[in-house]
């Protein structure tokens, strides 16, 4: 079976088809976006192919051959979209029989109402750009599943960890610095899903025949909060959550230029544009970066002893109520995650040794 | 101040190889050095048609041509040879053997019997050909080398050095990935310049110990331990996987030196005896032994890049020594290839029994 891995160089791609090249799965056909994502990837003497995952055209000719794909690529918002409205035609023009791509379960946002399960329609509304992306790629792949003949699986991870997980590396950054933070003490569900036992349940979506049109949500095994997730890292890294800064959420107030920016990325704002002068547009983007955002420092102080830089998708995160359920995956996809939360962490402490993170 | 030699026609320059380098960094070198009358780009070649469009756009004066073959050489110009490391060997020669001076970009060659060539036509030419390391150039770097000449701050005891991190460069093709066409990963990229930079400071080392994790392909980290006969060690991390520190530490009987990699004039020193580390800019000294007006600003790449040209300028002209001879070059892909030869596989503890056994397998292959 070939298998191309669109977004071969990003966490999830990279670590997917280093699990299927060297488990001898299938032949993986690794599919990036620009020469230099080959760098890690070209350990391997793989077959890969450069394609620009939005254009219709250029992503069939990298398709040509394979069997199936992973779409795992990672993108701003308005790639997210562009990069779902290309993909299914391409399959299809490819002659790709299945795709899974991933999702997120933040389609149901970062404070997931309790009762969400994986029948919850996709929230296409929310307060993060990103958030509605994925919301929306999601809709745009299931309608055209509804047209189409390519079979399609979307899947719902919460939140990624492992080995070159970018969130770990920063948590054991802020452990090390004195930096790191929890909301609430860190009572907050964290619905976290070791990157292996993700690849697992992708290997399951590829699969089994009856997962074609389905969604699932996927988790790890145990129910996790956002302290034993920061106590884990702080075990790889070996070290201990006694420095973590207890954090109440502020009142996050958006910069004047992020909200001309957010107004301006609307269909409505992008439509006015064109008949709006280019002197008031640029009036406007001078007066909202001109706009004081802080006081100026004071220079009469000591040095501060390192803080937090507390921001407002995390706290949204370590708020979260709602264990996402995986009874779904587990019932269609034979989804049991073979690797325990405990065990997942270690790997991921010996990958933050190797890289240097931390000190071994 | 930089000295601009006072030429009495700009030494007519070829550029071969129209990539990502000659984007960045050549050009704009090459484009001050015109302004000065230093030199002047007579011809800019590569095979791959929007490259040399966008490099020959910024010298309309100069001949633009796909093939090396149709390049018109004039004995005593400065040929730059920034083209894939495997065509290093072949187009250094022949420029060469035509009467030029040659500029040839790191890595010197695909392998060392093809720079040992280079290094024989050069000599058997009488022609300068000098090897594009340009670390060398900054200020930082020769003062580290002149704390370890003198002995400044007592004998070396131990380095560390982490470099590298997520790959950004531009690569205006997969060739730069691919084994056939560049023999090694971050070793024989980065590494470079960083075992250069060790081989200028403390010499030869008398043994090593080489890891990586390549599995068919190019390395994308490894770990390298030297041991020196004075009996000291040190030890080298490289990485186009993730961010390291970017840091040389040296460590010498009566203090260390920190230097960030890139910060061409700037170091971070620890002497015995004093509870703080000094850092600071490093600065040409004044008459009177210390540099109280000087200042650092515009000392970087971009100014190594364009000493190197002047000094092989000079060079092809009679007017000085080269300052990174063929022979210096040489010396880094020796001991990488002594890497390569010796070369055993990293150890990641985070893989699978499965995958381990996958890796072994490729890694078996590979060597064979």
């Amino acid at each position: 079976m070939k298998i191309a891995v669109i977004g071969a160089s990003g966490f999830v791609g990279l670590r997917l088809v280093e699990r299927l090249h060297l488990e001898g799965r299938a032949e993986v056909v690794p599919v990036v976006h620009a020469f230099r994502s080959l760098a890690v990837l070209a350990r391997f003497d793989l077959p890969w192919r450069v394609a620009d995952p939005a254009n219709v055209a250029a992503l069939t000719a990298a398709l040509q051959g394979c069997d199936a794909v992973v779409h795992a690529a990672l993108g701003d918002a308005k790639q997210i979209v562009t990069m779902a409205a290309a993909l299914y035609p391409a399959a299809a023009q490819a002659g790709v029989k299945r795709i899974v791509a991933l999702s997120s379960a933040a389609v149901h946002s970062l404070t997931p109402a309790p009762g969400t399960t994986d029948s919850t329609p996709p929230l296409l509304k929310q307060k993060s750009e990103y958030n509605t992306a994925k919301a929306r790629a999601e809709t745009i792949l299931s309608a055209a599943r509804k047209n189409g003949r390519v079979e399609l699986v979307q899947l719902r991870p919460g939140i990624v960890h492992g080995p070159r997980s970018r969130l770990v590396a920063d948590v054991a950054g802020q452990l090390r610095d004195g930096t790191a933070w929890l909301v609430d003490d860190g009572a907050g569900i964290c619905n976290a899903i070791a990157v292996d036992n993700l690849i697992d349940a992708i290997w399951l979506a590829l699969m089994t025949p009856e997962a074609d049109g389905e969604v699932f949500l996927l988790n790890d095994r145990e129910t996790i909060t956002w302290r034993d997730f920061y106590a884990a890292i702080a075990g790889a890294a070996g070290t201990d959550l006694r420095d973590v800064h207890a954090v109440t959420p502020p009142v996050f107030r958006s910069s004047p230029s992020a909200r001309l920016a957010r107004l301006a990325a609307t269909d409505f704002a992008m439509s006015l544009m064109p008949v709006i002068p280019a002197r008031i547009k640029r009036i406007a983007k001078a007066a909202a970066a001109a706009w004081p955002a802080n006081h100026p420092p004071d220079n009469w102080r000591l040095p501060d002893a390192a803080r937090p830089a507390v921001h407002e998708e995390m706290c949204e995160l370590q708020s979260c109520r709602w264990r996402f359920p995986i009874a779904k995956a587990e019932r269609v996809l034979g989804y049991h995650p073979a690797l325990t939360f405990d065990a997942a962490m270690q790997r991921t402490g010996a990958w933050l040794r190797f890289a240097g993170v931390v000190r071994a | 101040m930089t000295h601009f030699p006072n030429m009495p026609e700009p030494v007519p320059v070829i550029v071969s190889g129209c990539g990502a380098i000659t984007k960045f960094f050549y050009a704009s070198a090459l484009a001050f050095l015109e302004e000065k009358r230093v030199v002047r780009v007579a011809a800019v070649c590569d095979p791959h048609e929007p490259n040399r469009a966008g490099i020959a756009a910024r010298f309309p004066h100069a001949k633009s041509v796909a093939r090396f073959e149709d390049v018109p050489f004039a004995s005593d110009s400065l040929v730059v040879v920034a083209s894939p490391p495997r065509l290093h060997a072949t187009q250094s020669i022949f420029a060469l053997e035509k009467g030029c001076g040659v500029l040839c970009e790191k890595p010197m060659a695909a392998s060392l019997a093809d720079a040992e060539a280079m290094a024989d036509a050069a000599n058997r030419t009488g022609r300068p050909l000098a090897v594009g390391l340009y670390r060398r150039f900054f200020r930082a770097t020769r003062v580290i080398k002149e704390i370890c000449t003198h002995g400044t701050l007592g004998q070396p005891v131990s380095f560390e050095v982490e470099e590298g991190g997520a790959f950004r460069w531009e690569a205006a093709s997969d060739s730069f990935f691919r084994r056939e066409a560049t023999p090694g990963g971050v070793l024989y990229d980065t590494g470079v310049h960083t075992l250069d930079l060790l081989l200028w400071w403390f010499g030869e080392p008398s043994r090593l110990d080489y890891h990586d994790d390549a599995a068919g392909g190019q390395e994308a980290n490894c770990t390298l331990e030297l041991g020196y006969t004075p009996g000291f060690t040190g030890r080298v991390r490289l990485s186009r996987d993730w961010a390291t520190r970017n840091t040389f530490r040296l460590n010498f009987t009566r203090g260390s030196i920190a230097w960030n990699v890139g910060q061409a004039g700037q170091l971070t020193l620890s002497l015995d005896g004093v509870t703080t580390v000094l850092r600071g800019d490093v600065l040409p000294r004044h008459d009177d032994g210390l540099t109280l007006l000087g200042h650092s600003a515009g000392e970087g790449s971009p100014q190594a890049f364009i000493h190197q040209l002047i000094n092989l300028a000079d060079a092809i002209r009679g007017r000085a020594a080269l300052a990174i001879p063929a022979a210096e070059g040489l010396r880094s892909l020796r001991l990488i290839e002594a890497c390569y030869r010796e070369r055993r596989a990293m150890d990641q503890p985070w893989l699978s029994p499965a995958e381990t056994a996958g890796l072994a397998r490729l890694q078996r292959r590979t060597a064979a």
